[in-house]
């Protein structure tokens, strides 16, 4: 069992590993416009964290992810410090059960992140239910979800396909 | 037994890297938690103090935020204007009808303006107060499922205050909720937190236009006795010491669920520009309560 920060690819290497991060961070602070429901809200970020905490966390520190967190609330007017928190949280989840994930095949990773995406959109939902003491429209959040969903398969390719030109990583069970 | 020896050391100090590495990342772990926790509790605790950190790093972060965002507005916009392209022809007869009527209404506002100036005069009536417009780009759409604001490059040192109305061309789209120095936030009275008094045109009966977050904004407190139609035009009451009597905000219908909704006549979305109306009406309780509470979702 090597330690994960020897895992840590050369910096010019995995630059493109953290500009793609970068993107999927500034994507995850736009919103898109979707048939009837306007502005909703896809955290593609997400699945960055997903993959990268599972197969390579050297290249997603925790810091990174706490910053992240914290653009998005600057950025579209969150409540400051929700999406910092979720983060952080489902990073330390995936960090301490990454071994068992990682033996499993795709569609077990798929589950796993519905399941999560499921419960991050509660979190944000249910928090600003609370603190503006109304309930929320579902048909938003659930939107959200879905499109975060379809977006995973497609993300997860590429991110597979750079870990494999970064690092040499192995063949594919997608 | 020595190369065992020496490999079973490896192992082990392998191992206890490991266990170091795993404590470094639970103990980064619980201070960023307990870091994010103190600041959500921020949110409650002091929302004005949390705003106003907000608002401070919206204006440090100006050139970066229009940076990131001005590209996805230029894709919308492009995006927009080749969806008319398909419609040119049916707009182009659209606009030509409609030419037609404004002109006709032209007319009809060159006469009323008149005989509104002899009659003032006639009554010796005191001339209102300038209204003064500020042009502003919008330079962050920064609406979600969860809150609806944007923000736009224009702040208290180009004379901006909470509370003051912001309109497009179309009509009214929100109001001021927080100001930096060089940039203010805007909340879209499509958001949850939106209250504006207002008043159908025709029946004269006074609601308050409450945001759902969710599609269009819903008249709420209507009298039981309401005669609303559907196709009423909607406009500010001029209650509540935000906005003056007249601002036109929209056109009302029924949902399904039996609420009278209103369409806006303002898309925020579609706004590149927006303007910000000082009507010089001072501060009055609503403008107070925008001011003391400050969270995003606290308003």
């Amino acid at each position: 069992m090597s330690s994960l920060y020897s895992q840590r690819p050369p910096f010019i290497k995995a630059l493109p590993i953290y500009f793609l991060n970068l993107v999927l961070l500034i994507l995850s602070t736009q919103t898109v416009d979707f048939v009837a429901v306007d502005n909703v809200h896809v955290v593609v970020f997400l699945t960055a964290i997903f993959y990268w905490v599972v197969h390579l966390p050297a290249v997603l520190p925790l810091w990174f992810i706490f910053i992240a967190g914290l653009t998005i609330d600057f950025s579209l007017d969150s409540l400051l410090g929700l999406h910092a928190f979720a983060f952080v949280l489902y990073t330390l989840v995936l960090y301490k059960t990454r071994r068992i994930i990682l033996s499993q095949p795709f569609i077990y990773h798929l589950i796993i992140f519905i399941l999560s995406v499921a419960f991050f959109e509660l979190l944000r939902w249910g928090g600003v239910s609370l603190l503006s003491m109304q309930i929320l429209s579902v048909l938003p959040s659930l939107l959200a979800v879905v499109l975060n969903i379809v977006a995973f398969i497609p993300l997860t390719l590429v991110l597979r396909h750079l870990h494999r030109v970064v690092s040499g990583y192995g063949r594919s069970s997608l | 037994m020595k190369s065992g020896s020496i490999g079973l050391g490896l192992a082990t100090r392998q191992m206890s890297i490991s266990t170091v590495q795993d404590k470094k990342q639970k103990t980064c772990g619980v201070f960023f938690l307990s870091l994010s926790l103190v600041l959500l509790a921020l949110n409650i605790l002091v929302p004005s103090l949390v705003n106003k950190a907000k608002q401070y790093v919206a204006d440090q972060a100006v050139v970066a935020t229009e940076t990131v965002f001005s590209p996805v507005q230029y894709a919308a916009t492009e995006l927009m204007r080749v969806k008319a392209l398909w419609e040119v022809q049916k707009n182009n007869e659209m606009l030509a009808a409609e030419n037609e009527r404004l002109i006709e209404w032209f007319q009809t506002a060159n006469r009323l303006d008149a005989e509104n100036r002899a009659l003032r005069e006639l009554l010796n009536m005191k001339e209102e107060d300038a209204v003064q417009y500020h042009a502003a780009k919008v330079i962050a759409d920064t609406a979600t499922q969860y809150s609806h604001t944007i923000l736009v490059r224009m702040g208290s040192e180009d004379g901006l205050t909470k509370g003051q109305g912001v309109l497009s061309h179309e009509g009214l789209i929100g109001r001021v909720i927080e100001t930096g120095q060089k940039t203010a936030r805007v909340l879209l009275m499509s958001d949850v937190n939106s209250r504006i008094p207002v008043t159908i045109e025709g029946t004269q009966d006074r609601a308050i236009l409450a945001g759902t977050n969710d599609g269009d904004p819903i008249l709420d407190h209507l009298p039981k006795s309401h005669a609303i139609a559907e196709g009423q035009r909607v406009v500010t009451s001029g209650h509540g010491g935000i906005f003056p009597y007249g601002v036109p905000v929209g056109e009302t219908y029924k949902t399904k669920d039996g609420w009278i909704a209103v369409r806006p006549f303002a898309n925020a979305n579609r706004a590149n520009y927006v303007q910000i109306v000082d009507y010089g009406v001072p501060a009055g309780s609503a403008t107070r309560s925008v001011a003391s509470s400050g969270s995003t979702y606290l308003r």
